[in-house]
């Protein structure tokens, strides 16, 4: 007899323990939803976000960078294999390229930690999209600060 | 079972590489004998990516970003045991609020690694809304990480000599607000799981893992403190700020999956108490030390080990006195893990495969490296 | 239909030269046609209300695109893609074999609509072996998911077949059980008598013991339909979709359909065993029918997106030591109820 009690006693307890887990989920659905309807808004993304590189100009309007080199050997991964070159006045090391490889970049920011100039930094941009391995290789044009607001 | 007069034979069966509940590219060939595991052989290397051998051809700071990538659910552990072993090479200790910050992201990481844990853990059994809701919670870990490293996931923040930044404004409001929070999401979940009949039935009593067993085969974290061995490198072996907090090793003495999954989620709540006595107690100062552009240490080797969400993830740095370590070898504790499922399902069933997969929590990038 | 309605309409048909069988050959397929179409529209909206209300569950949004802002048509736009898709018939499996499974889960699950009381007039046949009828189709469909299963040529597809065998058989009786209770307490078979004897507002659900049927029929069909906690045979974490693993496009889009049509008549079952089907004030009787089982429907879905799931040894220990019992318990108090002329 003890046994079947122990049974009965077993089965209403479990029986109960379904209802209390159904009970979290009647109070979730009449919380208000987490999600985001994406891509119609957006989150924001915080100032320190790691995204795409960006080239910064000085306050006279010229590129800050003076090809040192200082990021392409922090960088792990080799994804900025600027090419050093003089400019055509002969006088400042400028690169003759400025390349930035997508493909290549884990996104950890050391390039921009090394950079004794601060000339470069990671902007907010997390949308980077090509169709083939030369569309993610940034050049120059493509590298400069991106539309206020970040995302795409 | 009774000898039958029917010739049987074992079927062997892949739950592949690609399978919703091997937690990654991990292919466990399995012999049974109708729906009971007589035979299990976990089959690894999907997801090798030669770390440490490109590790070989980097400098000390150019390694750190690929720490992040092993075991990915807690990138915060890895990037600590790689640089405790490089800052003893080079006798710098980072400074006590550097210790402190770290103490915060170690174990803000802990939480989300457990909380893939439980996410996971029931979607494994199927109940599915648990999963969204583990998720839920860790978006908010993942809003502080956004905020202060400027990466969700993959956050080397923790360097040589100190951490990267300091935190930003608001940070300590937005961590002070999780740390409220997530206790009563955990209620909910016991509500839902811990306490629920179907959910006890399918762990409890399922994938003993006998502790000296566990012992042998070099288990540790979660897995090991759920067979009843009360073993944390944070008291055994402290490091950074631990010695001056105040928590508990949580531990269970039934050594099945329930064991392990009740060792996490009081984990959780031990490491929210951790990270506010961190908030509390933050002290003033720099937050990296000077170490000096090229990182040269001096020749030798060291060991820098921790108490990552799994278990002891080590890591093994050899240096000549180059830029470059000579030898950089990871400890994974996932990796000692998957040595003993094959004892530990020995005689389930498939069902329980994946349960007793999912209680020991593995992650196949810091297995296959 | 109306007697004498139908001699007018079979003369007329006379009228025309055509024979007197023709109008009953076009009576029978129009009410399989209209059937169909139920069927489908009812599938199309059950798979819409699954999936708004486990988002609700999961604190998320669901589908909120196709068709204006609550994504009505979202059913529509996946059965045309699935529609569009390659025919897979995988290597070394028996063709017919794999061909006939998913009709022979379809059809029978079609065929049971047929005894639904949607309203006292609305009902295609009001059989006189009505429970009997429903019991003895709802079998079939397990058969097909053991044709699906062995003839995928794959280890995980024969684990789920195996799995649906042993389930299927094993919540059968324990099922049967429960609608003998009812039986019993009505005195027929007939699905139209059940329901009369409900009328007034009396239904079965109210009067003891029939709530322990009411429960034990719950339980069994979320079984029967491979609903959590019992879909071991499509066990997508542990199996990969079990027997169907190795379906493709239409042909899942069957066993997809064939799930929710199950399930939606399992409800409506319910309804009329134990909710007193299309009984209630104000609302025409029909409304009523499809309230009650929506209002059972919501209960399955909910209770599918809150628990995990059981193992097949429990599942299988759970139906014999547990729900038997508690059956022929079940059949026993209604028996003595109804002999001493209570309830």
């Amino acid at each position: 007899m003890a046994r079947r009690t122990n049974l009965l006693a077993d089965t209403a307890l479990g029986a109960w323990s379904i209802v209390k887990g159904l009970t979290v989920t009647f109070q979730t659905a009449l919380r208000p939803r987490v999600t985001r309807n994406y891509p119609a808004r957006k989150t924001a993304i915080s100032e320190r976000w790691r995204g795409r590189l960006v080239h910064l100009r000085g306050d006279d309007g010229r590129l800050r960078c003076t090809a040192c080199l200082a990021c392409q050997k922090a960088c792990p991964t080799n994804a900025l294999p600027t090419i050093v070159g003089d400019d055509k006045k002969g006088r400042e090391k400028r690169a003759q390229t400025y390349l930035w490889d997508a493909s290549r970049c884990l996104f950890c920011g050391l390039c921009v930690e090394a950079c004794p100039f601060d000339a470069i930094r990671l902007s907010q941009e997390y949308s980077i999209i090509g169709e083939a391995r030369p569309a993610v290789v940034f050049e120059l044009d493509r590298l400069l600060e991106p539309e206020k607001g970040g995302g795409a | 079972m009774t000898q039958s007069l029917t010739p049987t034979e074992h079927v062997i069966l892949n739950m592949g590489p690609q399978h919703p509940s091997t937690h990654g590219v991990l292919r466990l060939q399995l012999e049974l004998e109708g729906e009971v595991v007589v035979g299990c052989r976990p089959i690894i290397g999907y997801l090798h990516r030669g770390i440490e051998k490109m590790a070989e051809a980097r400098t000390y700071p150019q390694v750190l970003p690929y720490t992040d990538r092993l075991d990915y659910l807690s990138s915060s552990s890895n990037n600590m045991a790689y640089v405790q072993a490089v800052e003893k090479l080079l006798g710098v200790e980072a400074p006590e609020r550097a210790q402190y910050l770290r103490v915060i992201s170690l174990e803000l990481n802990r939480i989300a690694s457990h909380l893939v844990f439980v996410a996971t853990f029931a979607n494994d059994l199927a109940a599915t809304t648990v999963f969204l809701y583990g998720i839920r919670e860790r978006e908010m870990i993942m809003d502080l990480f956004e905020m202060w490293a400027g990466a969700r996931l993959t956050q080397s923040w923790i360097r040589i000599g100190g951490v990267a930044q300091d935190i930003p404004d608001g940070f300590v409001d937005q961590a002070r607000e999780f740390c409220r929070l997530l206790p009563k999401r955990l209620e909910e979940y016991d509500r839902i799981l811990t306490g629920n009949r179907i959910f006890r039935a399918r762990t409890e009593g399922v994938g003993i893992l006998p502790p000296d067993l566990g012992l042998d085969y070099g288990a540790s974290g979660p897995t090991l403190r759920g067979s009843g061995v009360a073993f944390d490198i944070r008291r055994s072996e402290p490091y950074e700020a631990y010695p001056a907090l105040d928590f508990e090793i949580a531990t269970q003495p039934t050594c099945d999956c329930l064991g392990r999954y009740l060792v996490r989620m009081e984990e959780m709540r031990q490491s929210v108490r951790i990270i506010e006595q961190c908030l509390d107690r933050l002290p003033e100062g720099e937050v990296t030390a000077k170490v000096g552009r090229t990182i040269r240490p001096p020749a030798g080797e060291a060991y820098g080990r921790v108490e990552s969400p799994r278990g002891e993830f080590g890591c093994y740095v050899v240096s000549d006195g180059s830029p470059q370590p000579v030898r950089v070898r990871f400890r994974a504790p996932s990796f000692f893990h998957l040595g003993v499922l094959p004892q530990m399902v020995q005689g389930w069933k498939v069902g329980d495969v994946v349960a007793i997969l999912g209680s020991i929590d593995i992650v196949l990038g810091e297995v296959d490296r | 239909m109306n007697p004498s309605l139908y001699q007018r309409l079979v003369t007329w048909c006379a009228g025309w030269g055509l024979p007197a069988w023709f109008f009953d050959a076009v009576w029978m397929v129009a009410m399989a046609a209209m059937v169909t179409v139920f069927v489908l529209v009812t599938v199309l909206v059950l798979v819409w209300v699954e999936r708004k209300i486990s988002a609700d569950m999961q604190s998320r949004v669901g589908p909120n695109r196709v068709g204006g802002r609550f994504g009505p048509l979202q059913t529509v736009a996946d059965t045309i893609k699935l529609l569009l898709k390659e025919d897979i018939f995988p290597s070394g499996a028996d063709r017919v074999v794999f061909w006939l499974a998913p009709f022979v889960v379809f059809v029978p699950t079609l065929m049971v609509f047929m005894v639904l009381p949607f309203s006292g007039k609305w009902m295609v046949a009001d059989l006189n072996l009505g429970v009997l009828f429903v019991v003895a189709v709802s079998a079939f469909p397990v058969i097909g998911l053991i044709m699906a299963g062995w003839s995928s040529n794959n280890k995980y597809a024969i684990l789920g077949a195996m799995r649906a065998a042993a389930q299927g058989l094993s919540y059968e009786i324990p099922l049967v059980l429960s609608m003998v209770c009812v039986v019993v307490a009505a005195g027929s078979l007939r699905l139209g008598d059940i329901v009369s004897a409900q009328s007034g507002g009396r239904w079965f659900i109210l009067r003891f013991p029939l709530q322990l049927a009411f429960l034990l029929y719950f339980i069994t069909a979320m079984a029967e339909v491979n609903r959590v906690p019992f879909d071991l045979p499509e066990a997508e974490s542990e199996l990969v979709s079990g027997y169907h693993v190795e379906y493709s496009g239409m042909r899942f889009a069957f066993y997809f359909l064939s799930e929710f049509a199950h399930l939606f008549f399992v409800s409506a079952f319910c309804a009329t065993l134990f909710l007193g089907a299309w009984e209630g004030p104000w609302l025409p009787p029909a409304v009523w029918f499809l309230v009650k089982s929506y209002a059972i429907v919501i209960l399955i879905m909910w209770i599918r997106w809150t628990v995990p799931r059981l193992r097949i040894d429990q599942v299988m220990g759970f139906a014999w030591k547990l729900l038997v019992p508690l059956g022929l318990i079940a059949v026993l108090l209604t028996g003595l109820m109804k002999v001493r002329g209570l309830g």
